[in-house]
């Protein structure tokens, strides 16, 4: 198998690695701030049920996770997961979401409660208060700690190979087994780099943007 | 009757009482200066004032009109008298009032607070119900704060930091829902965000910082900071202006600039009761003074009878001390 061919079928599985990276953070982000919401909840019982969920997702491993959400339907309801990519999706998208909700509330909770209170004197709404003045700042408060995050999840894709997803790393042990070449399984590291080389660039650019004033 | 009037304020943070009943007038125009040694209860009286905390029990006229009243004492009270057989004794009056509480809202404030809880700083703020909201909301435009810490928006530049509540106070009165603007509410809208814009450079030059429109809070000094905060207070043009240690982060020169500040307002006309800790400055610029000492009004008047002839043993301590220099001890 020459290099070429191996780039080719890296490439056909980037499909799945790129695909399951974007689409994560498209679900995980706006549910990781409904999760943060009731985490943060005056309720009692949604913050409870908040914290346990964060506390059971944070608490196992993801390769657990994403185990689970691919046989237990099967096994428990008699419906089994007829495709792995959405079963890869539904347990990254939850995973990532506490993780993210976590870190929305260390970034709300690290806001000075100054803030809110001027906001109150000026006779701002709730809304206002949390859209015009919160909002922007917790956001540049998190970019540092949601590039790692996102760093990351390029990088535990791979674990999607435990359900037989054909991502790159499926794919490199793949022409290992078949081929008894060794080098293409380290070559993957090459791709994750370029990957996550790209994302450390962006989020360097995202945190200068807002970088024009410091809190 | 005076221009603003408070009576009879109480407020308990759990079961440390922070205010016991202070009373205060102050005629349209004055400046009041409110002293007293740190945990008097002075800026938790001006936050009672500014409805950042609301009291346990107060009555404020504003013009001679009620804008406030507030009694959970003795509502707390009678709702005890009627289940609770054990005799009030002075000692657990507080405590009582704390489950009594607990039991009318189970607020969170009162099940923290009941007991010795050594965490007082940490009592949650207590809910508060829609109505007692929309209350405070509407009466809020009467005040304007000035924080210790400035507390501006950080990510906003100068200019915007002051038109900002004036900006959406005004969406707040304009017509809502997708409705479509039409020309001449357009026309009207823009009028009014571009005499807001100008009011507010006006009031920013008025505060000698019409060259800093454009800055960033972070690039400016702490007393021009402060001094973009009194403008922000004012463009809201509030009946009274309240300043919390307006001065107490700066250093001597920045805190010139700002008294400088708050005493050409007071030619201005404005009304204003300011915290402080600048004897000097209260001296000299007050109306009326008021020591405060463990939550209530130890001594009040004109600043000659405070600081020249005051009467109360707690004021005489507490000026001597405050005059004292180090080498003295």
């Amino acid at each position: 198998m020459s290099f070429a061919d191996v780039n080719i079928q890296f490439l056909d599985a980037a499909k799945y690695t790129l695909g399951l990276f974007f689409l994560t953070l498209v679900i995980a982000i706006p549910l990781g701030v409904v999760v943060c919401a009731c985490a943060m909840s005056r309720f009692r019982p949604v913050k409870w049920i908040a914290n346990t969920f964060i506390w059971i997702i944070r608490g196992t491993p993801l390769m657990l996770q994403v185990i689970v959400v691919m046989y237990g339907p099967g096994l428990i309801f008699d419906m089994p997961m007829k495709d792995r990519f959405l079963a890869a999706l539904i347990a990254f998208s939850i995973n990532y979401a506490a993780y993210f909700a976590e870190i929305y509330r260390g970034g709300i909770m690290a806001m000075p409660k100054g803030q809110y209170e001027a906001g109150k004197v000026l006779g701002m709404s709730k809304a206002s208060v949390n859209g015009l003045v919160i909002f922007p700042q917790v956001v540049k408060k998190i970019t540092p700690a949601m590039g790692n995050e996102v760093i990351t999840l390029v990088k535990d894709t791979s674990i999607a190979n435990i359900i037989a997803l054909p991502e790159i790393i499926l794919t490199a042990k793949g022409i290992v087994a078949t081929y008894a070449i060794i080098w293409p399984l380290f070559y993957t590291g090459v791709f994750y780099l370029a990957m996550s080389g790209l994302l450390t660039l962006f989020f360097k650019w995202l945190e200068k943007r807002t970088n024009y004033y410091k809190a | 009757m005076a221009f603003y009037e408070v009576k009879n304020v109480y407020k308990n943070f759990g079961t440390v009482k922070v205010l016991k009943g202070i009373d205060l007038t102050l005629d349209e125009g004055q400046v009041l200066a409110i002293i007293g040694s740190s945990g008097s209860g002075k800026t938790t009286l001006l936050r009672c004032l500014n409805f950042l905390e609301i009291p346990d029990k107060a009555d404020i006229y504003l013009k001679g009109e009620e804008i406030f009243s507030i009694d959970k004492i003795s509502a707390d009270n009678s709702a005890q008298a009627d289940d609770n057989d054990t005799p009030l004794s002075g000692e657990c009056e507080s405590v009582k009032y704390a489950q009594a509480s607990q039991d009318a809202s189970q607020s969170i404030q009162a099940q923290e607070s009941n007991g010795k809880s050594k965490r007082e700083k940490k009592v949650k703020p207590e809910k508060i119900s829609k109505q007692m909201q929309k209350l405070i909301d509407s009466k809020r435009g009467h005040f304007g704060m000035v924080f210790q810490s400035f507390n501006l928006f950080p990510h906003f530049n100068v200019l915007k930091n002051v038109t900002l509540a004036a900006q959406l106070k005004y969406g707040a009165s304009a017509p809502k829902g997708f409705k479509r603007w039409s020309k001449e509410e357009r026309e009207k809208r823009a009028k009014a965000m571009a005499e807001i814009k100008e009011k507010a450079v006006a009031l920013l030059n008025r505060v000698g910082l019409g060259e800093k429109l454009k800055s960033y809070p972070c690039e400016l000094s702490g007393g021009q900071q402060q001094r973009v905060a009194i403008a922000r207070a004012l463009i809201l043009q509030p009946d009274i202006l309240c300043f919390d240690e307006p001065t107490s982060a700066l250093d001597p020169e920045l805190t010139r600039e700002v008294l400088k500040v708050i005493r050409d307002l007071k030619k201005d006309g404005h009304t204003m009761i300011v915290v402080t800790h600048e004897m000097q400055f209260a001296k000299k610029v007050a109306d009326k003074v008021i020591f405060m000492a463990d939550g209530v009004v130890e001594e009040e008047g004109t600043p000659s009878q405070v600081f020249d002839n005051p009467v109360s043993e707690k004021t005489k301590a507490f000026l001597a001390e405050s005059e004292k220099s180090i080498d003295e001890e």
